[in-house]
């Protein structure tokens, strides 16, 4: 049985061209000495011959092209996903690193803005002075507006039906030039 | 000169052209086919695998050594895809008969109808002997006959050790000898006379 084995294993190494001189000499002895593995040699080549001479398949016309189209209609190439995740976790960190001492930083100010009462004091002016110097514009745009409308009734009329016809004219133009899109997609 | 050619189509792919990858396709669709074809035994599934051999190839292919084989690192892809395949099929437990492809040497370079006949013939009873294997053992029998491959190659590309492969070709023979004795011999005769 071991024998046989080994018969076997000389047969494989054969068929692989593993085999000395000596060693062929040495198989061609056993196989003279035994039907049985001279068959089972003779099978064996057989195969092996059927093995080598079995043809490449090819596959129909077009598969190239096939292959080629599903890759472009891919969502995403494969690449710029992993660009974009490797992008986005270095933009995520370094935001992580820059914020933490920036909101450090902002927070430690307005405490101290807080505690102080002469800074506080000068915020509390600048605040009140800001507020009136609005209302004084936002008061004399009315006035303005008033006089405006008293004296020459026409120019409000005119305004209110100038805008809307504009409107109406601007729409018309890019409907009429093919509505293109103010924001594309890349 | 060719390991260099598809260096640069790689390395042109990785920079964004896609038709660089193209080349690559139509260099390897052959090989990648067949490997398919021979471990499927079914023309459609075999495309379908071949396709999306391509298709995790160009995904993956940064993770491509530059320095090794395309051609193996693409052996590789199909080879694990079609014992995917060949496992889920098992796990399905799908027993139709798939009919073996009427002429799969038409699809060879072998001229002449006589020829092509023939080629036909052996071409098919292969395959039947192949669909007895094992998916291991069949993988290790088509990487080493039609690909050419050492046992080292093969070894590599299947995360195994040269002596495992070495058993599983030896096995794979024994198993295809036996298989042969239910076989008629006429079939194989014209491939057998050159021997």
């Amino acid at each position: 049985m071991v024998n046989e084995l080994n018969t076997q294993h000389s047969m494989n190494n054969a068929l692989d061209h593993e085999l000395s001189a000596a060693e062929l000499d040495a198989l061609n002895t056993q196989l003279e000495a035994s039907p049985e593995a001279t068959e089972y040699w003779r099978r064996l080549r057989r195969i092996d011959q059927l093995l080598r001479n079995a043809p490449l398949i090819r596959p129909l016309p077009g598969f190239s092209d096939r292959v080629m189209v599903a890759i472009a209609s891919m969502p995403l190439s494969a690449f710029a996903n992993k660009q974009f995740g490797l992008g986005a976790a270095l933009g995520l960190v370094a935001a992580a690193v820059l914020t933490v001492p920036l909101l450090s930083v902002a927070a430690i100010l307005l405490v101290n803005a807080i505690i102080d009462p002469g800074t506080m004091n000068g915020l509390l002016q600048v605040v009140t002075a800001g507020t009136s110097y609005v209302i004084d514009v936002v008061s004399d745009l009315g006035s303005g507006l008033h006089t405006l409308v008293t004296e020459t009734p026409m120019v409000p009329a005119l305004i209110s039906t100038v805008i809307p016809v504009s409107m109406l004219w601007v729409w018309m133009i890019w409907y009429f030039s093919g509505s293109p899109r103010l924001f594309t997609r890349q | 000169m060719s390991q260099e050619l598809d260096s640069l189509w790689v390395e042109q792919t990785l920079a964004g052209d896609q038709y660089a990858f193209g080349e690559l396709v139509q260099r390897y669709e052959r090989d990648v086919f067949n490997l398919a074809y021979r471990m499927l035994s079914n023309r459609n599934e075999a495309e379908d695998a071949a396709q999306e051999a391509f298709l995790r190839a160009y995904a993956n292919l940064e993770r491509y050594d530059i320095t090794r084989s395309f051609k193996t690192w693409l052996l590789s892809i199909t080879s694990n895809h079609c014992i995917d395949r060949l496992r889920k099929r098992r796990l399905t437990w799908l027993s139709l008969e798939e009919p073996l492809p009427p002429h799969p040497a038409l699809m060879s370079d072998i001229p002449g109808p006589e020829e092509a006949t023939l080629a036909n013939e052996r071409s098919m009873l292969v395959q039947e002997l192949l669909e007895h294997l094992s998916p291991d053992y069949r993988l290790a029998v088509v990487l080493r006959y039609w690909y050419d491959l050492s046992y080292a190659e093969i070894a590599d590309m299947l995360d195994t050790t040269e002596s495992a492969i070495k058993s599983r070709l030896f096995r794979a023979r024994q198993a295809l000898a036996d298989q042969l004795e239910s076989q008629p011999l006429s079939s194989l005769n014209p491939a057998m006379e050159g021997s």
